[in-house]
């Protein structure tokens, strides 16, 4: 006889007891539709087992939280488990993932928005000695600091312990300063780019910020730099120019 | 199929705990076919990544949530899967498979990673009472991904074919029943049947792991 009848064959597959004694012998005798048969079933058996499967879309934070880890180049923030992926990374091929607004770099923004973690701000942060290049009292960390895609610039953060006991981050950055382009400020940025403490501006090519009690630099360890149009908006442009990871 | 294997099917029935933030069921229809999605991906192309994200994460995190039982684990999974496949796309040949299934590859890395490191803390919390190894370390997600890639390709039937594979597999109705509640003719319903479930098993063959 001719084959079976796909039909039958897929009610089969369901377990439902169709089909002639003549397609029966031929199913036993015919490779070709048992294999088809026993596919069907292998369909039927995964679809059945432990009932039925509802999809679950992951939360919002998700994605920002990808965006903002493919935003942040610096090797410093990918993560060792990315290791073997990140390798061949360049930071260039990180392309933008959602067309930009009104400010350039929209990650730091997201970030901040869903960390809910920007503490502090430039009233916090106390500028002691703008012209001292070393830090004072005991080095704890430090840093090189790293350009950016687009930046051409370098630097270095050191944590220190001060006589009074605080902690105290100096940071210098070799870059020519432009005031027509704005301000520099300075950041902490946790490692999993989701919350960041604002320092203080950053007058010149180096100076010193006490860490406010209470931030703890392990859980901030990214020191960021970044150039902010003077614009009266507090959070990060998104536009960093150098960056670097201290090492605790 | 392995022993271990088997044994994590036990997984599947059960309701993962839930630990995070409520998810939100995936109702959405399908928009862009899934070979588009698939070459601006690898072409680099701006939006690449938020389209394959918008196709394929709930994939990712509803095999994650369901091998791991966490679902704060499960979003770091869809984290690292989307972050670690964008930073490697060019090694993904649109020509040589499908994106979910490569997708789907490194959310089982990452997920025996998990189990894996899972496994060091376990160790390390009780050396004493510790189980063997496999036995801790065991990921077999595989029967997990052929379930959710089924469940995605179900939800992506028009009406009534996903009406109709549902009370066939989940309610256990031969075809006339379905043909009685749903009051469709019986060929119909049979043809339905049919189809839906080549479709099933190519997408299975596609992107499962078993077949």
């Amino acid at each position: 006889m001719s084959h079976c009848d796909p039909e039958t064959l897929a009610l089969r597959s369901l377990g439902e007891g169709v089909g002639t004694p003549d397609e029966d012998a031929h199913l036993a005798s015919c490779e070709q539709c048992r294999s088809e048969l026993e596919n069907l079933r292998r369909v039927v058996t995964v679809a059945k087992s432990g009932g039925s499967t509802t999809l679950l879309a992951p939360p919002e934070h998700v994605w920002q939280r990808i965006t903002a880890e493919l935003s942040a180049p610096s090797p410093a923030v990918d993560n060792d488990r990315d290791r073997d992926q990140a390798a061949t990374e360049e930071p260039s091929t990180v392309v933008p993932l959602r067309p930009r607004r009104s400010r350039p770099a929209t990650w730091l923004l997201v970030a901040a928005g869903v960390g809910g973690v920007v503490v502090g701000g430039v009233a916090t942060a106390a500028l002691m000695s703008g012209s001292s290049t070393t830090p004072p009292g005991t080095l704890e960390a430090s840093t090189a600091l790293d350009p950016l895609p687009d930046w051409d610039a370098t630097g270095e953060a050191a944590l220190s312990v001060n006589a009074a006991g605080e902690q105290v981050l100096t940071v210098t950055v070799d870059a020519p300063t432009s005031g027509a382009d704005g301000f520099r400020e300075v950041w902490l940025i946790d490692s999993a780019v989701q919350g960041m403490v604002s320092l203080g501006p950053l007058e010149g090519s180096t100076g010193q910020f006490v860490i406010p009690a209470g931030v703890d630099v392990g859980q901030f360890p990214i020191v960021d730099v970044s150039l902010e149009p003077v614009d009266g908006v507090p959070t990060h442009s998104g536009n960093s120019i150098v960056r670097g990871t201290l090492d605790a | 199929m392995t022993a271990t294997a088997f044994r994590s099917v036990g997984l599947v029935r059960e309701e993962p705990r839930v630990t995070g933030s409520v998810a939100t069921p995936v109702e959405a229809a399908p928009v862009v076919e899934d070979d588009e999605v698939a070459r601006a991906f690898a072409s680099g192309a701006e939006d690449g990544l938020a389209q394959a994200y918008r196709r394929w994460s709930p994939l990712v995190f509803t095999v994650a949530v369901r091998t791991l039982g966490d679902r704060t684990d499960a979003e770091d999974v869809v984290q690292q899967v989307f972050v670690a496949a964008w930073r490697s796309r060019d090694r993904y040949d649109p020509d040589a498979g499908s994106l979910a299934g490569w997708l789907l590859g490194i959310t089982r890395h990452k997920v025996a990673d998990l189990h894996e490191s899972r496994s060091r803390v376990l160790r390390a919390v009780d050396a004493a009472e510790r189980l063997a190894d496999q036995d801790i370390a065991a990921p077999a997600a595989d029967p997990v991904v052929d379930k959710v890639v089924l469940a995605d390709e179900l939800q992506r039937l028009g009406q009534p074919q996903k009406r109709i594979l549902e009370l066939a597999f989940y309610e256990d109705l031969t075809h006339a029943q379905i043909a009685s509640v749903l009051r469709l003719p019986l060929g119909t319903v049979k043809s339905h049947i049919r189809r839906s479930l080549e479709r099933l098993r190519l997408r299975l063959e596609v992107d499962g792991v078993a077949l």
